[in-house]
């Protein structure tokens, strides 16, 4: 197992050899830990399948006995979506309610665990480490703040954030109907919007869990000062350098895995290999869990890094 | 033949005069004598901006006319004189025109309280209504204005002294249009200007086959439908901004400029309606396209920043272009002009004029063919009902319906994938399936030969649009590619600049295709039967009839006299297929042939073997009303597959049985059954139910629950970032 008490460098190392150091310590911590990717991959399947169990159902009922659903399948007759959505209104209803419903429940399930998370990322000599074995308990004992801490973050920032993003784009646009505008322009000012809407969502989630970080450290912090405290711990220099390179690389992950993997398994639905297409969608789920655990645990060696470097 | 329901206004017949009306009469006579000998003028005798031999129509209805643009009231006014003819058998005792502008006067208008203050999602703007005033007006010299009645968007003329039969008549309008905000085809935007129905303009005077009623289909301008006119030509000049780019019907013939305004002249020749736009942002484009018989010139007037899309815009008419010489005949005009209205301006898009389309802002990729397919659409108007002179109110599936149609062939034309509305992001969506979605399910349902203005505006939009579209495509796949194609050319050739009704529509279509479809009009027309087929039921059974006691040799089989031959064939078969087989190796005798051994589950390739057939039933059903000749498709678990058809024949004889069965008795099960599996009868409002599996298919339901879950499960990994 990996060695994971973390070395930072003085404050008068350079900030790129720090970065790179905090990326190291955070993958020998997610090694030790493949369980907690693999249970919070799992928890993601899982939700989502049975979430969509009802959708399922119907599914099944309208198109098991059709051949026109092979060609449906194979995306040769895409209109049948709206002959089978519009014949089946109320099923649709219901089952998208289900998933809706399940998909909150699944957002709040990930905030509760996520104080259990972080502790089980920090450094084993960090007071509130999680060892084996502790997960549920420290989960049962920090749900509450932590959903707290997720909801005010939520209307504080995540909400504005997006209503931000709807003002950029159209001014981006210049406030003219779209139709007035060809379409790479309307791509190029779109894209621009979105990747800097996706850097700041990015450095809000480093925001979000340095604040976590700062609630379990100290429960006596209220909710809101939980918060100023993690934008002020991120605001530090070369705390901001760090959280923004944090973001930086989460976004384009994130981004290259979206991009690759709707290549590779629109190819394979088209061919009917539905085994495989599941494969690989669960495949670059498992990155993709793996890869955000490591950004929170790149975090959790950032907030130690800031932790250290305070005067005592 | 199919009944006509045409829509004339009845012409009261004029008394003979009384005794003491002769002086008045004298005096009508010296008018009548004075418009009987209206000459025509030069420009009717000369054909500008044909490429084949002229004249093309009768030109009934000619106009010249000297106006100008006030770009801040936006005002046009001038001067028009219209030549018109009385090209009927009787005489016309009174006129009829239309001011079309003053459909947009106020909201208590025709046009606004039957379209709702808006059209095709177009909002009526405030403070930007529009209206046609006529200060005079003269028939051969005399001013007549005073007893010019207007009512709506109409205006008629009681004539003291009748325009006889074959006389032509100069009628002098002096008159104001003043363009509303551009929402409903015409109007202005800023300094952008589409001058549209825009002058006083005769309506269509004509009689029944045998002149017995005589009228003018004049309308007013309705929520939901278009124009009608007469052929003519067209002399234009317009004095505008020396800095407006202007686009009209026609071509140019000529311009001056002093610097300040400018003052162009157009001409355009067999045609049955003038637009003309104006715009100093006009970026000008000109291409070629050729055909089999020259080069038509493609000038186009894009808004600054769209040159990406000239080339989507030129390849779309020359695609409709080279359609139409081959569906009706060679587009005849040297030009056509393809108008970009400005985004602030999108109800001025989407529209047809001689010559002159106007297209869609689309900011859309190459993908989304939206673009492609509204310049199809409009530039398909050229001929319908442009050229063939189709009533666009009364008979709005002729004008919309049959265009559609002909953008489904154009489209066809540039996207033989199939994907001709959307082929972006993996998805492929054809237009006859969008046809197919806004006609499924349209509960207000009407005729077809319902007189469009009595539509409401979604009937309206599915009926004469999409079903009219879906009803020639099942009419094609009925007759074939190569019949459909002498039927639209034996309708193109016959009526070209004429004025076809639907009736002459369906007696050319039969005549072109050389089979009666009465059948098919009857139904498709004049009801609102909606069609549904679908394979309801299948049964598989092992066949047991050879257990049990058998006597051998076989004996023939007597039946008794009330079974018809249609129960004995399969009855008998099975009966001595049975015992023939039961006494294979057998002496004479009666024998047992007993069943073999219940064993465990077997496949029912095996159990096929065991039991060497199966009895196998296939239910038809046809839900809906509408009959149709349609294909079956049986496949067996052993590969093979039968075809059946259940005629028109078999469904009319008895329309009232909806179910058709059919029996199988072979060594395999059925395995699967579609009716019309390749969707001939494209008025199927449900298409799924075509086809029915003995055993569920799991594969495609499974492809699709996975990539809705993966897709909701990236979408959560996301949100917790």
């Amino acid at each position: 197992m990996m060695q994971t008490t973390s070395n930072f460098p003085s404050e008068t190392g350079s900030s790129r050899a720090g970065f790179f150091d905090i990326l190291r310590t955070s993958f020998g911590r997610l090694c030790a830990s493949p369980w907690l990717v693999l249970g919070l991959w799992f928890l993601s399947l899982s939700t989502t399948f049975f979430a969509l169990l009802p959708a399922r159902v119907v599914l099944r009922d309208v198109l098991s006995l059709r051949p026109l659903a092979e060609r449906i399948a194979r995306g040769r007759y895409d209109v049948g979506f709206v002959e089978i959505i519009a014949d089946n209104t109320s099923a649709w209803r219901a089952a998208m309610t289900v998933a809706i419903v399940v998909g909150v429940a699944f957002l709040v399930l990930h905030a509760m665990l996520s104080g259990a998370v972080l502790s089980r990322l920090r450094s084993k000599d960090a007071p509130r480490h999680a060892p084996t074995g502790t997960f549920l308990v420290r989960a049962a004992e920090t749900a509450v703040p932590m959903v707290k801490l997720d909801l005010m973050f939520a209307l504080l920032v995540r909400v504005p954030l997006v209503l931000l993003a709807s003002i950029a784009a159209g001014f981006a646009l210049g406030w003219k109907a779209v139709t007035g505008l060809p379409w790479d322009s309307v791509v190029a000012r779109l894209l621009t919007v979105a990747v800097c809407v996706g850097f700041a969502w990015s450095v809000a989630s480093v925001w979000l869990n340095l604040a976590r970080l700062q609630k379990l450290d100290d429960e006596r912090l209220s909710t809101w000062k939980s918060i100023c405290a993690g934008f002020y711990a991120l605001a530090q220099r070369p705390a901001w350098l760090f959280g923004m390179a944090l973001a930086i690389c989460s976004l384009t992950v994130h981004a290259a895995m979206w991009w690759f993997g709707r290549g590779i398994t629109a190819r394979l639905d088209a061919k009917m290999l539905v085994l495989a297409a599941f494969l690989v969608r669960q495949g670059i789920s498992l990155l993709r869990t793996a890869f955000s655990l490591w950004m929170m645990a790149a975090t959790c060696a950032l907030h130690e890094r800031n932790q250290a470097a305070q005067p005592q | 033949m199919v009944a006509d329901r045409g829509y004339l206004k009845e012409m009261k017949n004029k008394t003979t005069p009384s005794h003491g009306v002769w002086c008045v009469a004298a005096l009508g006579l010296l008018c009548s004598a004075h418009i009987s000998r209206a000459e025509e003028p030069s420009f009717l005798k000369e054909n500008v901006g044909l490429r084949v031999p002229g004249p093309l129509s009768q030109r009934v209805a000619s106009y010249r006319m000297q106006v100008r643009l006030d770009e801040k009231t936006h005002e046009v006014s001038g001067k028009s004189t219209l030549f018109w003819r009385n090209n009927e058998r009787k005489e016309a005792t009174e006129l009829f025109f239309n001011l079309y502008q003053n459909a947009f006067k106020n909201r208590a208008t025709t046009f606004v309280r039957e379209a709702g203050t808006q059209l095709r999602g177009d909002e009526m703007p405030e403070h930007g209504y529009g209206a046609t005033d006529v200060s005079s007006l003269k028939i051969g010299g005399v001013e007549m204005v005073g007893k010019a009645v207007v009512v709506d968007s109409l205006l008629s003329l009681k004539l003291d002294t009748p325009i006889p039969a074959g006389a032509t008549v100069e009628i002098e309008f002096v008159f104001a249009t003043k363009l509303p905000k551009v929402f409903a085809r015409s109007g202005y935007a800023g300094d952008f200007h589409a001058v549209g129905q825009w002058f006083p303009k005769i309506a269509v005077f004509e009689c029944d086959k045998d002149a017995v009623k005589c009228g003018f289909r004049a309308h007013q301008y309705h929520g939901h439908t278009e124009f009608f006119s007469e052929h003519g030509n067209y002399d234009v000049t317009v004095d505008v901004p020396a800095r407006f780019v202007v686009g009209a019907t026609g071509v140019q013939v000529g311009e001056q400029s002093d610097g300040t305004r400018k003052t162009i002249t157009f001409r355009a020749d067999d045609v049955r309606d003038f637009a003309w736009f104006a715009d100093p942002r006009f970026v000008e484009t000109k291409a070629t396209v050729s055909d089999s018989i020259g080069e038509v010139t493609v000038r186009l007037l894009n808004q600054p920043g769209l040159a990406s899309q000239t080339s989507r815009h030129i390849e779309s008419v020359r695609a409709a272009i080279l359609e139409g010489e081959q569906r009706y005949f060679p587009y005849p005009y040297k030009q056509v002009t393809v108008i970009m209205p400005p985004h602030d301006a999108g109800g001025a898009g989407g529209m047809e004029y001689p010559q002159l389309i106007t297209s869609w802002l689309t900011p859309f990729p190459k993908g989304m063919h939206w673009l492609e397919a509204t310049d199809a659409h409009e530039f398909g108007h050229q001929w319908i009902p442009l050229m063939i002179g189709s009533d666009e109110v009364e008979d709005a599936w002729l004008d919309e319906g049959l265009t559609q149609t002909f953008t489904a062939w154009a489209v066809d034309r540039m996207y033989p994938s199939g994907c001709t509305t959307l082929e972006w992001g993996g998805f492929c969506i054809g237009d006859r399936d969008l046809d197919f979605l806004a006609t499924r399910g349209v509960v207000r349902r009407m005729p077809l030969a319902s007189m469009s203005r009595k539509l409401d505006g979604r009937t309206y939009s599915s009926m004469t649009y999409g079903y009219t579209s879906l009803m020639m495509r099942s009419l094609e796949n009925h007759l074939g590619d190569e019949k459909m194609h002498k039927a639209m050319r034996t309708f193109a050739q016959k009526y070209r600049f004429q004025k076809p009704r639907p009736t002459d529509f369906m007696n050319a279509i039969s005549e072109g295709a050389g089979e009666d479809l009465t059948w098919f009009w009857q139904q498709a027309v004049y009801s609102t039967r909606v069609a549904d087929y679908e394979v309801a039921e299948i049964q598989n059974q092992k066949h047991e009839l050879a257990y049990g006691l058998w006597d051998c040799p076989p004996k023939p089989a007597v039946l008794p006299g009330h079974t018809t031959e249609a129960e004995r064939e399969p009855w008998l078969r099975d009966i001595q297929e049975a015992n023939q087989a039961a006494c294979v190796g057998k002496p004479a005798g009666r024998h047992e042939l007993a069943q073999p051994e219940k064993t465990a589950k077997k496949t029912d390739a095996e159990l096929a073997k065991e039991y060497k057939n199966w009895d196998s039933v296939v239910f038809l059903r046809r839900r809906g009303e509408f009959l149709y000749p349609v294909d079956v498709t049986v496949k067996f678990g052993d590969g093979s597959q039968e075809k059946h058809t259940w005629t028109y024949a078999e469904q009319v004889a008895h329309p009232e049985e909806r179910l058709k069965i059919l029996y199988f008795y072979r060594r395999a099960p059925v395995k699967q059954a579609e009716i019309d599996p390749e969707f001939k009868l494209a008025l199927d409002e449900k298409r799924l139910n075509n086809g029915l599996l003995t055993k569920p298919n799991l594969r495609p339901v499974n492809r699709l629950a996975l990539t809705f879950q993966g897709f909701f499960q990236t979408l959560l990994d996301l949100l917790t970032l």
